[in-house]
């Protein structure tokens, strides 16, 4: 809910807040508006205000049909107001950067541009590779009012930056924990019992998706026959949060004991590209690439033999391919048993494109 | 400077001969901040250009398709921006010329959008390759241009803008409808299809009503 409700409403918000923003710029209004008795931080302020409130009301629209239809489903936990709490200050901060930019560039272009810049920071802060954002404020009017606003707010800023920094992800990878605000700001999932499918494939997943467990067990089917009797192939599947498939390339891995494919089903429950992960991560581990291009090679074989085409969009290297290609004109059996004789030297990266 | 009755019908009369065409089309460009949009056109191309070049996105990922859907839906929004007109209904008394000049502006800013963008991402790994970002872009801005004849210019980027949150969505989900067309290759012809309607569809609304006059604007 966090990511989908803040992304989509931070970037409306940045316009809308925006547009209001250069509104007196826009309709050339600038002049007449500053001969008013009230200063322009008041008037300004009146005007943010009245933004923000309308973005707000909205978010909160949304975050009570998303909390209620969310009760009429499952009955088990309690709502994670917190969540709900950080998507206000995301509406909040989108509306203070939109307004902002909005009375500094009174353009018809300000609000399209504010929005797409915010979507874009958004995109990048969750794809990113790093993991900490620093947004410089630059203030210059000169003017008293506005420099005690903006200190306020760089203060604000400043605070929420630092206490940010101290934020840590949960020891099981399902969000972050700010230590100052305890267990409150916890935003760990909902405690669940767990609803299984013993087969064809032993498949546990989160009661929300209980009614995709027999699509999504014969989602992998295919796929697990082609792993089923390789050393250290998965036998079980469990369902990890979107969150901790977050800091996984492929939103899945493999471990434990016996070995479990572990994935990360999307908030939506698209069921696309589960079945792929399991064969990609078991060869070529968590790397982003999919690993050597021996591995790549193995992986694409046995996707085609899965019936997957997922792997032929970023296995372009034509040796790669070729490799696959001739991997998987073997039969099946002698596939297997190449495998099974190879697979420690192909998972540890000793095995080469001309070995295949 | 004053323009004097006789100076200003004369001007109007040049305007409808074909050697008045040209300044009549500046002043239309003009009125609708077409330079503006080709400078920050320009710049959106710059951000393309640099985010393709840095390495702030996992490759492979959805964000790595995810982004350039992000710009070329800011690109489309900054193309409708320029519908809007700041004589209201009293332009549609000005001549002939009107339907076309609203359409081959349109076209011509779209063109310009895509060719900033096709000489940003020359060189580099653009997901999906240029047939896609021609595709996304023009759709897009068919879809704000729609928009504009129906909420007036100056708010017509929300369509493009809301079209590409939907399609970010979709991207991430692995939607496969061809009316998500970002989330599609570039070869693909459904969603190719669905993005030249969209313009079309965008063109003819624009040519023939322009986009709505707003007094709150």
């Amino acid at each position: 809910m966090a990511h989908h409700i803040v992304d989509d409403f931070a970037l409306f918000s940045a316009g809308v807040a925006a547009w209001t923003g250069s509104r007196d710029g826009r309709r050339g209004a600038a002049d007449l508006t500053t001969t008013t008795p009230r200063p322009a931080w008041c008037r300004r302020g009146v005007a943010l205000a009245a933004t923000t409130g309308w973005m707000l009301a909205a978010y909160a629209a949304c975050v009570a049909v998303v909390f209620g239809v969310t009760a009429s489903q499952h009955a088990w936990g309690s709502p994670p107001w917190w969540l709900g709490a950080v998507g206000a200050a995301g509406v909040l901060a989108a509306c203070a950067i939109g307004f902002t930019v909005g009375v500094l560039w009174p353009s018809r272009f300000a609000a399209p541009l504010t929005a797409a810049a915010v979507g874009v920071a958004l995109i990048v802060g969750a794809s990113a590779s790093g993991t900490s954002i620093y947004l410089i404020l630059v203030p210059g009017t000169g003017n008293l009012d506005t420099d005690i606003v903006t200190a306020t707010g760089l203060a604000a800023a400043g605070t929420a930056v630092a206490l940010a920094g101290t934020a840590q992800l949960a020891p099981d990878r399902v969000g972050y924990v700010i230590p100052a605000f305890g267990e409150a700001a916890a935003d760990g999932m909902v405690p669940y019992t767990p609803v299984c499918q013993a087969s064809p494939v032993g498949v546990c997943v989160n009661p929300a998706f209980r009614a995709q467990l027999p699509q999504l067990d014969g989602e992998l089917v295919p796929f697990f026959a082609e792993l089923a009797g390789l050393p250290g192939a998965p036998v079980r599947v469990r369902e990890i949060s979107s969150v901790a498939g977050m800091y996984l390339n492929w939103g899945g891995q493999i471990s434990g004991t016996p070995p479990t494919y572990q994935f990360a089903l999307s908030a939506l429950g698209s069921l696309a590209g589960t079945g792929e992960t399991a064969i990609i991560t078991f060869i070529g581990g968590n790397s982003a690439s999919g690993g050597t291009p021996a591995q790549q090679a193995v992986e694409l074989a046995l996707l085609r033999a899965a019936g997957s085409d997922e792997g032929a969009s970023w296995l372009e290297p034509a040796a790669v391919t070729a490799a696959a290609g001739r991997f998987a004109a073997l039969p099946a059996a002698a596939r297997h048993a190449w495998l099974v004789t190879h697979l420690a030297a192909l998972r540890a990266g000793h095995v080469s494109l001309e070995q295949l | 400077m004053m323009v004097t009755p006789a100076r200003s019908s004369a001007r109007l009369r040049g305007a409808s001969t074909p050697a008045g065409l040209p300044r009549l089309i500046w002043l239309h460009a003009a009125s609708r901040r077409v330079p503006g949009a080709l400078v920050v056109l320009a710049a959106c191309a710059g951000v393309m250009r640099v985010i393709l070049a840095s390495r702030w996105i996992v490759p492979g990922g959805p964000g790595s398709t995810q982004l350039p859907a992000m710009i070329e839906g800011a690109v489309a929004a900054v193309v409708v921006v320029t519908t809007y007109n700041p004589f209201g209904e009293s332009e549609s008394a000005t001549g002939r010329w009107l339907p076309w000049l609203r359409a081959g502006t349109a076209l011509a800013v779209t063109a310009a959008a895509i060719g900033l963008l096709s000489v940003a991402v020359a060189g580099a790994a653009l997901p999906g390759g240029d047939l896609a970002m021609i595709r996304n872009t023009a759709g897009a801005a068919g879809l704000g241009l729609l928009c504009a004849g129906v909420v007036g210019g100056l708010l017509a980027w929300i369509g493009p803008l809301a079209y590409t949150v939907i399609a970010v969505i979709g991207i991430g989900e692995r939607w496969t409808s061809p009316w998500t067309w970002p989330a599609r290759t570039g070869l693909d012809r459904g969603a190719a299809i669905c993005a030249g309607l969209a313009f079309g569809a965008g063109m003819v609304l624009i040519a023939v009503r322009g986009a709505r006059n707003c007094v709150s604007d």
